[in-house]
């Protein structure tokens, strides 16, 4: 029977290749985009330095636990070539990393799952460090300040990992060791499955929160942080917790998406990648819900990785590079959405609690004609928003 | 054994059970919502 199934799926070359390649993205992706839809859609916290958290998770591998494999295996015997300067950290890496480390992995498949728990363990952690790090003189900010404190953050995030070699090997970048060299068949396949279970567990975690009365506290922050401050709430503290906790959950797509490629450069971690493209799929799908957050995450996945995969096949079609294509897709979608559908295509919608007559006590479709009101109290009429005294 | 096309085929049951979920969870949502809407 399993013969017969895995008959169906064959060698994943040519287009068992590209879905593999599709569902992984939109593994990593979809984990970003609900953090955002945590912070953003639910929260109001607009966090345009997603780059920042993706970008420690992916240093995380490369910094730290790249040493500690290099420690693992020269303590069990096995000489390494010289990796203490920052020449011989760039340039032995290829060696060390495939020739000799990567080997003793494949031998030794319980250190390699070890390093994964811990590479995601620690990014979590400085995940959630580097959030709190970013709050600190941003989150008292107004929303289009915060918004240019986040950008400048992620792109100072690249210029260290560009000119500190020690990070992530400079400009040149650095392989990685493979956690997945004991699996006998394709790393890619692997590393989809992974990360789509760790999506869907993020899913259910955030679904959770934002189900429990600290995810009503959030939407009440973001539609009115005065109203929640003034009936005794640290309106502060509460952004800084959804911004840490997203951190730490958006850090791990840095984490998979390293042991994807099995190699880290700054380059991969531009701004327009892991900040803009996010933002898209959250403002296609409909900010504030997750069905919307899949919906847009799943669009724009598709459309680029379809767009990558066949782009012999559209170069043809255009008089510029294939390769602009995407960010004039990305302008043009934007401006769309925004024209025509301002609020996604799955607009949000009422919170719906099991039990409680949220319909009731939220009046969100109350209209007040101020200027018919006065001369209504004066007629001594109930306006209709007063339904308290009727 | 070719571990490869069985995750092959769990990649794509977590991919498609996510969004199932998701959907009937939001269906259920707004049919609760409407049904809220009607009784009041």
């Amino acid at each position: 029977m399993i013969e017969l199934i895995g008959s169906l799926a064959g060698e994943i070359t040519g287009e068992a290749r590209l879905i593999v390649d599709i569902a992984m993205f939109f593994g990593l992706l979809v984990i970003v985009a609900m953090a955002l839809n945590f912070q953003y859609g639910n929260a109001g916290v607009p966090n345009m330095g997603c780059a920042v958290q993706v970008i420690v998770g992916a240093f995380t591998v490369s910094a730290i636990t790249m040493r500690l494999t290099f420690w693992i295996v020269e303590s069990a015997g096995i000489k390494l070539l010289p990796y203490y300067s920052d020449f011989d950290w760039v340039y032995n890496n290829q060696i060390n990393v495939h020739v000799l480390v990567n080997p003793y992995l494949k031998e030794h498949p319980m250190v390699a799952i070890s390093l994964l728990l811990f590479s995601m363990a620690v990014a979590l952690v400085l995940g959630a460090f580097i959030g709190w790090l970013m709050s600190l003189p941003a989150i008292r900010l107004k929303a289009t300040y915060l918004m240019i404190v986040l950008i400048t953050m992620a792109d100072t995030s690249q210029i260290f990992g560009r000119n500190i070699p020690q990070i992530s090997g400079g400009t040149l970048g650095v392989f990685v060791p493979n956690v997945f060299a004991w699996y006998p068949g394709d790393r890619g396949v692997i590393t989809a499955v992974i990360t789509l279970a760790i999506g869907l567990v993020a899913f259910f975690i955030f679904r959770t929160m934002l189900n429990s009365p600290y995810g009503r506290l959030m939407r009440a922050i973001r539609e009115n942080e005065v109203t929640v401050a003034s009936v005794g709430k640290n309106v502060v503290g509460i952004r800084r917790n959804i911004l840490v906790f997203a951190s730490g959950i958006t850090a791990l797509a840095g984490v998979l998406n390293a042991f994807y490629f099995s190699f880290v450069v700054e380059a991969n971690y531009q701004r327009a990648w892991w900040t803009y493209w996010p933002w898209l799929m959250l403002i296609l799908g409909g900010p504030g819900n997750n069905a919307g957050t899949f919906l847009g995450c799943a669009l724009v996945v598709a459309m680029r990785r379809i767009i990558i995969y066949y782009k012999w096949f559209f170069d043809q079609y255009f008089f510029f590079p294939i390769s602009y294509f995407e960010d004039i897709l990305l302008g043009t979608l934007l401006i769309v959405v925004m024209i025509f559908r301002p609020s996604g295509l799955i607009p949000e919608k009422l919170l719906y609690i099991p039990g409680v007559p949220y319909g009731r006590l939220v009046r969100e479709e109350v209209k007040v004609d101020w200027r018919k009101a006065p001369r209504a109290r004066a007629a001594g009429e109930k306006p209709r928003w007063m339904f308290w005294k009727r | 054994m070719d571990w490869d096309p069985i995750l092959f085929w769990v990649m794509i049951a977590i991919w498609v059970i996510m969004p199932t979920f998701i959907v009937i969870e939001e269906i259920r949502e707004r049919r609760a919502l409407a049904k809220d809407r009607e009784a009041e």
